[in-house]
């Protein structure tokens, strides 16, 4: 299964690179305005979701693109789960050490890791991209330092 | 394989969302059944003092919880407290005090469903767009 055949037009590969721009910007733009929504009060639950996504987005990507060029579209899928599974521990790791302030808190890690969740659902349309160097890349790269700073800054605010 | 990831990701996010309701639920003490006393109150600052404030309570049966500051208020070491499970009041000395849930709750109560679906909307995305793709 491919999401671009190597024979790909490339106007297909700059369209479908668009399309994976827009499905890393739209879920976390509108989750992050859900919780500012209904959890205004408590800009540091956003700030932990968005910073949740945005580490995740970049981490998976990163891993997804050094996998081995040999590696199948369906072995690349299989790291989806296992990815997500290993950042959320990373975010009992760090919630439990240098981000442990009062206590571990299991709100702060709940939404943390529920951001994790969320860059997880895209990476399957990274893994089976015929070109992992392609813009979308870049893209999501930028997209994911965004939301981490950002997420960074309402954690604190 | 991209439907169990699809089923694990999904799982993932409601267990995530329904752990969130649960704890904010669960300082307000009404979901909880108490009974004992007070052995320790701490307060433990967190990065917006007098906002994310911790207040632990220690009761004698060894059990250690965070509640709500204003439940927290309301108790002071050797307390008697008791209540039933899904109670919406306490009895603190003798005295019956009403417990209430936190704004954080009924925030939570709209915006973990919301999350859900959009963790759901996104893999249908992806999903469908792996499906037109592979035809």
């Amino acid at each position: 299964m491919t999401e671009e055949p190597s024979h790909a037009h490339p106007n297909a590969t700059r369209d479908s690179d668009r399309r994976f721009t827009l499905l890393c910007l739209i879920p976390g733009i509108t989750a992050t305005l859900t919780f500012e929504l209904f959890l205004g009060h408590r800009h540091d639950y956003s700030g932990h979701f968005a910073a949740g996504y945005g580490a995740s987005l970049v981490a998976g990507l990163l891993f997804l693109k050094n996998l081995p060029s040999t590696a199948s579209q369906t072995s690349r899928r299989r790291w989806i789960v296992p990815l997500c599974v290993i950042f959320i521990g990373l975010g009992v790791l760090t919630e439990a050490t240098i981000f442990r302030i009062a206590c571990f808190d299991v709100v702060d890690f709940c939404n943390q890791s529920l951001g994790a969740v969320l860059a997880a659902c895209l990476f399957p349309a990274y893994a089976t991209k015929s070109n992992p160097n392609s813009s979308a890349f870049e893209a999501g790269i930028i997209i994911g330092a965004v939301f981490l700073g950002a997420g960074g800054v309402l954690a604190v605010a | 394989m991209q439907s169990l990831n699809t089923f694990a990701l999904v799982l993932f996010g409601i267990v995530l969302a329904a752990a969130n309701i649960w704890v904010c639920a669960a300082r307000s003490y009404i979901p909880m059944q108490v009974s004992g006393s007070v052995t320790s109150i701490e307060m433990r600052r967190e990065k917006h003092p007098g906002k994310d404030d911790v207040h632990l309570i220690r009761i004698d049966d060894g059990r250690l919880t965070q509640v709500d500051a204003t439940l927290a208020a309301e108790l002071q070491v050797g307390s008697a407290v008791d209540k039933a499970a899904w109670q919406s009041e306490i009895t603190i000395d003798g005295r019956t005090t009403p417990l209430a849930y936190s704004e954080d709750l009924t925030g939570m109560l709209y915006a973990m469903p919301c999350i859900c679906l959009i963790i759901a909307a996104t893999v249908f995305v992806v999903n469908r767009r792996l499906r037109s793709a592979a035809e």
